[in-house]
């Protein structure tokens, strides 16, 4: 479903992604670990078209979508939740979530009734401001957010950041229940192991912007050696 | 000194040296009537140069600065036709280049201290602010009929710089182009210097970031208050030997009209070098004198379309950029390119 | 009690004319950050819009729809040309819109030349209020005004277009993200409120003189109204303009209509510095 090609990427002169090539089936979720500083969240945005691509592929359910404008990569099929959730705090939840919906989908599309049995809290919220969530319901509001398109594939960026542990199993639950219930395709960003763990069946490690090492999340969890070796600072 | 900046300010040196070399040659190749009409644009460029002081270097952009102008030239016209309130029948241009010095400095102290303290005005709020100001300065002008009101005050005297009794009108082309000629290089010496100090360093940082450079310890608002002191003094300089040549004041000169025309002048010549500000007014003036009868109103449309397009594309200004590439040292990369990105 | 009371349907008439052209002003500015200094001068191309219809025949009703579209066009061309290069450039948005006044201006001239033209007005008829006679065509205007303020709320925050321009507004990358192709809601925004300058201009050519110098009197009471009321909220402009045209007609009709405008500006002039954000203040103006 996306194949990239040698992607090169960075900010002004700097390179951050340096010839990354990576592959992901449909249906798949997957991890991407590695320590800070090494390319995860770069990648994100490159596949979103935030970043230009400097040089390499890529290609979404076999279309080429290097150079293309971020709202049509959105309206292919991706959605992405960026790390720190930017959802529009001086709006509603219910503005919020229809947003996603109408985005991708054209301006008449209503948010799909599943998000609300994914996240509960947000039927209960829907004529709050989205500013004045507390930092787990804002993440709920962004994975809901961004679902509400229905997208072929999700781009989750550190959602566990800065949230209890408590709602980091629940947001764990909830996205692995996304997967095998509706078939979503997958990446996610993460530093907490437990949860990249829960989530996908597959993690790729990253260290200086390429790929370094592959492995099944059940390798993983009966050896962990690779932890040590690209996250272990 | 590291190499580079020597080598800048050598170059810069070298350029500035000949510019003002070759309006020292101008009247050699131009007639009588070329050098009084430049001789007025000398001043136009005076006022240029204050205007490039706040605006180039400490980032208040004004929309009204032809208050302090034309209130220098009021000052002016008042002192030498002997109309001073309280002394008059009482003449001097001596008298009238003090007071062109010192009212529009107190005004814009005054104004300043009002506009800068607490958390004060800043950017587009400065700029429309200043554009009321010069709204309202040209309505009381032209209501105060004492001046003249709307008609203004006519056969305004020539500079006299005679002393005990002694008359020394300049009037003929030539002591007048060199006189204001002078008079400008002082002034762009005078201010260049102040630029090149570590004051000039402090005007550029609080320009550059006003949060970032209070947070060093400096009052960012101190400085601002003098820089637009000094600014409108200049300024009401340069309006007192425009209207000694002019002859004329009247309410537009003291308004929104001429404050929008400097900012033209300066945005086209390039805001952030005080000779590019200068020689801006100087083009300007000269191509409409030119352009203005051969296209009639096509001029200002003209003037207009190129002014949006040095906006965007060339925000050193048309002679900024030109400037910056005679001096660039080959191995330095274009600071413009990086200044934009904020 | 006529006289006051006709002065009370003055002050409102200006006050709502005000508000008519800040609107259009206060949608790019609030929400857009871009100062429009060619507003005044797309609020002329409205004006001489309605009266080349009229002269050649058209009724003003058609005129009225033909000077807003067409208005609407020229903000699109200006915003594609001019404005999508500035848009993060706060301080040179002031100078290239009023490079473009000049430039708009100055094209008015060579068309039309520098002298007033005029425009019959399609209700001549007085209306009785409380036994004054007041011209019914001011109460149209002061409707159209109303009608424009209601709209524009509606558009904005009613409506999922005025969702997806107000999400483009506060995040840009975020809103691309979510699939609002951003530069057309730019374009549109900013052409709506190019054309309710040209909806501004062509209501008011037949109740004044249209010249190429109309703009700027209504450009700079409709900057300070935005700038007093506060330019975060769309009612900003409303409240803003209420109190500068009070004062102003209130001056006017005791003194003279010259220190009206020299009382108002110094009074805006205060206002702004003791409000930075303005009345209704968030955000300010950086």
């Amino acid at each position: 479903m996306l194949r990239i090609d040698g992607l090169v990427c960075g900010y002004g002169g700097s390179q951050v992604l340096r010839g990354l090539d990576l592959q992901i089936a449909a249906g798949e979720s997957v991890a991407l670990l590695g320590r800070n500083g090494m390319g995860k969240t770069t990648l994100l945005r490159a596949i979103m078209g935030l970043l230009p691509a400097k040089a390499g592929k890529l290609w979404f359910d076999d279309r080429r979508i290097d150079g293309t404008k971020t709202e049509a990569i959105a309206k292919a099929g991706l959605a992405f939740v960026p790390q720190g959730r930017e959802i529009f705090p001086d709006l509603t939840v219910a503005e919020n979530l229809q947003l996603g919906a109408m985005g991708r989908r054209g301006l008449g599309a209503g948010i799909p009734q599943e998000i609300f049995q994914r996240f509960p809290i947000l039927a209960e919220r829907l004529k709050q401001k989205g500013g004045t969530l507390s930092g787990g319901q804002q993440q709920q509001l962004a994975i809901g957010r961004a679902l509400a398109g229905q997208p072929k594939m999700l781009l989750l960026d550190e959602p566990s950041d800065g949230l209890q542990p408590s709602i980091v199993t629940e947001v764990g639950r909830a996205m692995r229940r996304e997967v095998e219930e509706q078939g979503l395709t997958l990446i996610t960003v993460e530093q907490n192991v437990a949860l990249a763990l829960a989530i996908a069946e597959r993690c790729l490690f990253i260290e200086n912007g390429i790929l370094v090492a592959e492995t099944s999340s059940a390798a993983l969890r009966a050896d962990d050696s690779l932890i040590h070796r690209y996250l272990a600072i | 000194m590291r190499l580079p900046d020597r080598i800048l300010a050598d170059r810069r040196i070298r350029i500035d040296g000949l510019v003002w070399g070759a309006f020292l040659a101008l009247p050699l190749v131009l007639g009588e009537w070329e050098v009084t009409q430049i001789a007025q644009y000398l001043t136009y460029g005076i006022f240029a140069m204050s205007l490039a002081l706040i605006w180039g270097q400490c980032g208040l952009m004004s929309f009204g600065h032809a208050v302090f102008f034309g209130l220098g030239a009021y000052a002016m016209s008042l002192s030498t036709l002997g109309l001073l309130p309280g002394m008059e029948g009482w003449t001097s241009s001596y008298l009238g280049i003090a007071l062109a010095l010192v009212l529009p400095a107190a005004f814009a102290n005054l104004l300043g201290r009002f506009l800068f303290f607490g958390r004060g005005l800043q950017g587009a709020q400065l700029a429309i602010v200043m554009l009321a100001v010069a709204v309202i300065a040209e309505r009381l002008m032209s209501r105060w009929s004492y001046a003249g009101g709307m008609n203004g005050l006519m056969s305004v005297p020539p500079l006299n710089l005679g002393i005990l009794g002694a008359e020394v009108e300049i009037f003929d082309p030539l002591p007048l182009y060199y006189l204001t000629l002078v008079a400008a290089i002082l002034v762009y010496a005078g201010l260049e210097v102040l630029v090149r100090s570590r004051r000039g360093v402090l005007l550029r940082a609080v320009g550059d970031d006003e949060t970032r450079t209070a947070f060093l310890g400096h009052n960012t608002r101190a400085v601002k208050l003098w820089v637009f002191t000094l600014s409108a003094a200049v300024a009401g300089f340069a309006g007192a030997l425009f209207v000694t040549q002019f002859g004329f004041v009247s309410p537009p000169l003291i308004g929104f009209g001429l404050s929008t025309e400097v900012l033209i002048w300066v945005a086209l010549g390039g805001r952030h070098g005080l000779l590019t500000a200068f020689l801006g007014a100087i083009v300007v003036r000269l191509a409409e004198s030119f352009l203005a009868d051969l296209f009639g109103d096509g001029w200002l449309l003209g003037l207009g379309l190129l002014f949006v397009l040095c906006v965007i594309f060339l925000p050193r200004g048309l002679l900024g950029e030109a400037y910056w590439h005679l001096v660039r040292p080959r191995s330095l990369s274009n600071p413009a390119q990086e200044s934009k990105q904020r | 009690m006529d006289q006051a009371l006709l002065l009370l349907l003055d002050a409102t008439n200006y006050v709502l004319v005000i508000v008519l052209v800040a609107m259009g002003l206060v949608i790019v500015f609030g929400l857009m950050r871009v100062i429009n200094m060619a507003h005044g001068e797309l609020f002329l191309l409205g004006a001489y819009t309605l009266v080349v219809l009229q002269q050649a025949g058209l009724p003003y009703w058609l005129g009225l729809l033909a000077a807003t579209v067409f208005v609407g066009m020229v903000g699109l061309l200006m915003e594609e040309l001019v404005i999508r290069h500035i848009y993060h450039r706060f301080l040179d948005t002031i100078l290239a819109t009023w490079g473009l006044s000049i430039a708009i201006k100055q094209a008015v001239v060579l068309v039309f030349g520098p002298g007033a033209q005029s425009t019959a007005a399609p209700i001549t008829a007085q209306v009785e209020i409380f036994g004054a006679s007041y011209p019914a065509y001011r109460l149209f205007i002061m409707a159209v005004a109303l009608l424009v303020v209601a709209a524009t709320f509606y558009l904005f925050f009613r409506t999922r277009f005025g969702l997806a321009a107000r999400a483009v507004i506060a995040n840009r990358s975020m809103a691309a993200c979510l699939g609002i192709p951003t530069r057309a809601f730019d374009r549109m925004t900013f052409a709506y409120g190019a054309a309710l300058a040209g909806l501004a201009g062509a209501v008011m050519a037949p109740i004044m003189s249209v010249d190429p110098q109309m703009g700027l009197g209504f450009l700079i009471p409709a900057f300070l109204a935005i700038l007093v009321g506060g330019a975060g909220h769309l009612a900003g402009p409303v409240l803003g303009a209420g109190l500068i045209g009070a004062t102003d007609s209130v001056t006017a009709g005791l003194w003279s209509p010259v220190m009206a405008q020299v009382v108002v500006f110094a009074m805006a002039v205060i206002a702004i510095r003791i409000f930075p954000s303005g009345l209704l203040g968030r955000g300010g103006s950086r």
